[in-house]
């Protein structure tokens, strides 16, 4: 039965998750949840978990950070980084850090269960830019998410 | 001319028939100078018939009446009682002359009627002893003279001099003086001269037959007249100078001898630097130096610039007598003889320092005003930010959880279970639209992008968004195409400056295109903002760049926060549309 381990500083979006999961994989087991990147690299090394879904925003230590972090500590664990962001970088930034994929927030009722399939059968996970962006030429709006470039530091 | 020399010590006194014997009725004749002259006598005249108990009959216009009787008043004459007692009898000439008049001629019948009772109660012996003498003053003949009916003037000479023949009284007349200087006038006063028994002044009875003798004395006379008016003309402006000078108290006016030291010393004077005259008198103008000054002979310096140029001015500080400084405004004037041989200074000092401290608490205020300018936006900026960091960090966690939630319903509920499963997917719809909606704003509210990226590629992130919301065309020039990072305050207030000017665009300008450029030129970052629209109003732009106003503060705060870092901004407005140019130096200045 795969482990997975939620890291999120927020309440609701580790609920989200959880609820996800929970509905549409109920022979996975949520092993854990951590609330920021240094509890995150504890949580991993005491649950051995198959998978962390991790966000990258949090206080004390980053998902990218503790990312890089568990690999350095050479823990079998895969990372999926799931975050709010979308920009240029961003893929390059989650490879750098040793995790093997990424999902975006608002995406994860297409691509949580998909992303976290991919990573257990050893493959990886950046999403599908070709049909992000046929999904935004059709439906053209007023919102942001349709440009390049969008980041917190 | 001496400044003590009195206007009255070179005019001759005029002289009194009061007190003259009996019997021997005086008709005489004065000429006066002025106004002055003709009251001074006139009141010995009278004051003395009246002092010595004679009786006074005063034929005169209203000034000179009045002139008359304050005089006698101040002598300490009661002239009400006076009048009570029969002892005097002011007349006035103009209206008695009027009811004299018949058909231009004077009336002796009716001039001896209504003088009848003074004349009969007078100057003739009675029951209980002596009358009193009567003493007349009339100056009917000179207001005929003034009309020009030298005629009718002279009649009425001759009917006086019947009437003081048949009541034995004595009567002075008054012409003034400027009456005659034509030469036609000659003939009548030579005239007017004969009528008269005693001319005054007494120069006048000088040769009295002989016309040209008696002409050329008048000319003397009238010579005389003429350079005393002028002089006591000019000793009166002298003296008004010296009262207005001595009196001014907002400057100190002062003179210096060429040495430097204080020989005059007036109100202002006293009153700015403290020393009464008797205490600086003599002394030297150093001492209202400061001892720095002093020892730097600044004084002397001073004195010797005003001697070659004529003048010196400068703002400095100034010693009182108690020690205090002021900010004075000093002028200093070198004073030259005619024939240019330097005599000393005049020194005008103003006490300025109100004046220099309300320009430096204006300007202190001004910086302080301008801190906090920079301040509010510096919190403004860092208000921004956090809204758009919490909006996209918390709010928008929570919109990703409730859209998981969602998905989880969506995915795992059959259609049954359900009821209306489009209801769940138009709500994901509306929820995903919620989610970009809270990103826009929050990264409207501080641009990540700007950090991350820079202009280059925060501007035409903005400039795209900015037309699909506003449906406004807008062109994007950058000049170098790859244009370095600048600091963070120097991005931010570009950017800040094109958000602004694109929404005043946007909400006044009517365009549906802006063209807006980025440069980088002689150690500035240019940023233009044009547009093609209706153009600035004249008020706007002027409270965009002078004072607080409701309307431009969009542009105020532009302006502040380019100052802030050593920029400037531009606004160019006509019929053509609107420019806008924000110009900041790379290395932008930050306090």
């Amino acid at each position: 039965m795969p482990k997975i381990l939620i890291v999120d500083d927020h309440d609701v979006v580790r609920q989200g998750v959880r609820s996800i999961l929970q509905r549409l994989r109920p022979d996975w087991e949520i092993c854990g949840e951590a609330t920021n990147g240094r509890e995150a690299t504890e949580a991993a090394e005491k649950f051995e978990p198959d998978i962390l879904v991790l966000d990258i925003t949090m206080p004390v230590m980053n998902g990218l950070e503790a990312s890089r972090a568990i690999m350095k500590r050479g823990l079998h664990s895969r990372v999926l980084i799931f975050t709010m962001h979308e920009y240029d970088r961003l893929v390059d930034d989650v490879k750098r850090s040793g995790a093997q994929g990424y999902v975006q927030k608002s995406q994860a009722g297409r691509d949580l269960i998909r992303a976290i399939e991919a990573l257990l059968a050893g493959g990886t996970f950046f999403g599908n830019p070709a049909e992000a962006t046929l999904k935004e030429s059709k439906k053209p709006s007023n919102g942001v998410s349709e440009f390049r470039a969008l980041c917190w530091a | 001319m001496s400044a003590g020399a009195s206007a009255h010590s070179t005019q001759k006194e005029p002289s009194s028939t009061a007190g003259k014997q009996q019997g021997t009725p005086a008709h005489s004749v004065e000429f006066y100078p002025d106004e002055e002259y003709l009251l001074r006598s006139l009141s010995s005249y009278i004051g003395g018939a009246l002092g010595a108990g004679d009786a006074a009959m005063v034929i005169a216009t209203r000034a000179h009446r009045d002139g008359l009787e304050s005089r006698l008043n101040a002598r300490g004459l009661n002239l009400a009682t006076a009048r009570e007692r029969g002892r005097y009898f002011p007349l006035d000439a103009e209206k008695l002359l009027e009811g004299l008049l018949i058909d231009g001629h004077p009336s002796g019948e009716v001039l001896e009627r209504v003088l009848q009772d003074v004349l009969s109660a007078t100057g003739k012996e009675t029951d209980g002893g002596q009358a009193p003498r009567l003493v007349a003053f009339g100056e009917m003949v000179a207001l005929l003279s003034a009309r020009g009916w030298n005629d009718a003037a002279l009649e009425l000479e001759k009917i006086w001099n019947e009437l003081t023949r048949k009541y034995q009284f004595d009567l002075r007349c008054a012409y003034p003086l400027n009456g005659f200087y034509r030469e036609s006038d000659h003939e009548f006063f030579v005239k007017v001269c004969a009528e008269h028994s005693e001319l005054s002044p007494s120069e006048l009875r000088l040769a009295p037959d002989e016309l040209t003798e008696r002409l050329k004395t008048i000319a003397v006379l009238q010579e005389r007249v003429r350079t005393l008016e002028s002089e006591n003309a000019l000793r009166l402006s002298e003296e008004k100078f010296r009262l207005l000078v001595s009196s001014v108290r907002d400057y100190a006016i002062f003179i210096l001898d060429p040495e430097g030291n204080v020989i005059s010393w007036n109100a202002g004077a006293e009153r700015i630097k403290g020393y009464t005259a008797a205490e600086i008198l003599g002394r030297n103008f150093a001492n209202f130096y400061p001892p720095e000054a002093q020892a730097a002979k600044k004084p002397a310096g001073e004195l010797k610039i005003a001697a070659s140029e004529g003048r010196f001015e400068e703002e400095g500080w100034r010693v009182r007598k108690d020690g205090t400084q002021f900010w004075a405004n000093v002028v200093i004037t070198a004073l030259r003889d005619a024939k240019g041989q330097l005599i000393g200074f005049a020194k005008v000092t103003r006490d300025v320092t109100d004046r220099a401290m309300a320009a430096k608490r204006l300007q202190e205020s001004e910086k302080s005003l301008r801190r906090l300018s920079a301040q509010l936006l510096k919190i403004q900026d860092e208000e921004r930010k956090r809204l758009g960091r919490e909006l996209h960090d918390s709010v928008g966690q929570y919109l990703a959880a409730l859209k998981m939630n969602l998905d989880a319903m969506r995915l795992t509920a059959s259609q049954k279970e359900l009821g209306r499963p489009q209801g769940i997917n138009e709500s994901v719809d509306l929820l995903d639209q919620c989610i970009r909606e809270v990103r826009t704003i929050s990264y409207l509210l501080y641009p990540p992008m700007l950090e991350e990226l820079g202009l280059k590629s925060a501007v035409p992130w903005y400039l795209e968004g900015f037309s699909k919301r506003s449906g406004i065309e807008t062109s994007f020039q950058i000049e170098p195409p790859t244009m370095e990072r600048f600091s963070r305050d120097v991005e931010l207030a570009i950017f800040r400056v094109l958000q602004e000017s694109l929404t005043n665009v946007h909400r006044h300008s009517g365009s549906t295109t802006a063209s807006i450029r980025l440069e980088t030129k002689n150690g500035d970052v240019i940023l233009e903002v044009r547009d093609s629209g209706k153009g600035v109003p004249k008020a706007v732009l002027e409270n965009a760049t002078n004072a607080i106003g409701t309307h431009g503060v969009g542009f105020r705060g532009m302006k502040e926060r380019l100052i802030q870092l050593g920029g400037k901004l531009e606004i160019e407005s006509g019929d053509e549309g609107t420019t806008v140019r924000a110009t900041v130096p790379k290395l932008g200045e930050t306090d």
